[in-house]
């Protein structure tokens, strides 16, 4: 099998994981689109160190989130200086904040529809919430982690995984209820 | 890592967006990364980024870019003006040349000027001009600013 037949197989096994990655981030499907072409452009740039490696997916996976999470860093910078007059943290007052939870929530199987729903949900989730909901859930990274990563409170990061939380739950709700989960 | 958590929003959340599939990638994804490494690989080595050109390419292109300067500022600009002083043009022509050497020869008598001052002025005079450029302009920035977000606001 020639290089590039190889790097072709092995382009197929990790798009989906890439693309979502992606989506999941930036929320829109043209950006992750690009952004995953460039992955993997990447990708091929150290196909020798790739090919034969373990550890091959986990860096697609790493460079698909830190070349997205560049890619939203640039909109921000270009646009936050002219366009926002609150600051993105404005709502942390830097103490740390507990919030009321639900006493249980049980989890359910998700049907194709719930499951439509949530992915409608996450992708229409305010930029940030659903950037520090996916690095959490998603990307196993922890509060300090995702706050360092985005420049960004402990606090904020805090407030907004909660409320995008809370966001999901309130879009599936009415679904497990017509459904009568 | 992440430490567990008690939180049952927590929980929920983690245990439901588990449970969605990978999203399918477009069926295009594959060809159009072969495309873009093709014209990539296609693509003459000096349209690539400097960091990836290779160490001769850098090593001469650094070494060249100055001397290129020296050259031009010492030799070509000199031999243009004497080009321009000496030829035949116009009456007009020329006067709009000297014209426009005039304005060159002050600019350069300024530089010149400038050069000196800064060469023989103290560090923290220095210092302190730079100073106060920064304050003026991050001030007139600060300012343009505030006013173009207050106009916004009362839109």
């Amino acid at each position: 099998m020639s290089e590039s037949e190889q790097f072709e197989a092995f382009m197929a096994a990790y798009q989906d994981m890439v693309y979502s990655t992606a989506f999941r981030l930036l929320g829109n499907e043209a950006e992750a689109q690009d952004m995953a072409q460039e992955a993997f452009v990447r990708a091929w740039k150290h196909w020798h160190e790739l090919k034969d490696g373990q550890t091959s997916g986990g860096w697609l996976k790493t460079v698909t989130r830190n070349l997205c999470l560049n890619h939203l860093e640039r909109y921000r910078a270009r646009w936050k200086f002219f366009t926002d007059l609150r600051r993105d943290d404005d709502e942390d007052d830097g103490r740390e904040v507990e919030f009321a939870a639900p006493e249980t929530l049980d989890s359910t199987l998700l049907n194709a529809d719930q499951r439509e729903v949530l992915e409608e949900a996450i992708a229409t989730l305010p930029k940030d919430q659903r950037v520090a909901l996916v690095l959490y859930h998603y990307e196993d990274l922890d509060y300090a982690d995702i706050a360092t990563r985005l420049k960004v409170s402990l606090g904020k990061v805090k407030t907004d995984i909660f409320r995008a939380r809370q966001a999901l739950l309130k879009k599936l709700q009415p679904q497990a209820d017509a459904l009568g989960i | 890592m992440k430490p567990k958590q008690n939180d049952p929003l927590e929980s929920w959340a983690s245990q439901t967006l588990r449970q969605l599939p990978d999203r399918r990638a477009p069926a295009g994804l594959s060809r159009g990364v072969m495309a873009e490494i093709q014209r990539r690989q296609d693509a003459p080595w000096y349209t690539q980024p400097w960091m990836e050109w290779n160490l001769a390419a850098k090593l001469a292109s650094a070494t060249a870019l100055p001397a290129l300067g020296f050259v031009v500022w010492d030799m070509v600009l000199p031999a243009v003006r004497e080009a321009v002083l000496s030829a035949s043009v116009t009456r007009e022509a020329a006067t709009t040349f000297q014209t426009a050497l005039a304005v060159g020869d002050a600019a350069a008598s300024i530089g010149r000027a400038g050069w000196l001052t800064l060469s023989h002025a103290h560090p923290m005079i220095l210092a302190g001009v730079a100073g106060v450029f920064a304050l003026a302009w991050f001030s007139t920035l600060g300012l343009g600013t505030a006013a173009w977000r207050l106009a916004r606001n009362n839109d």
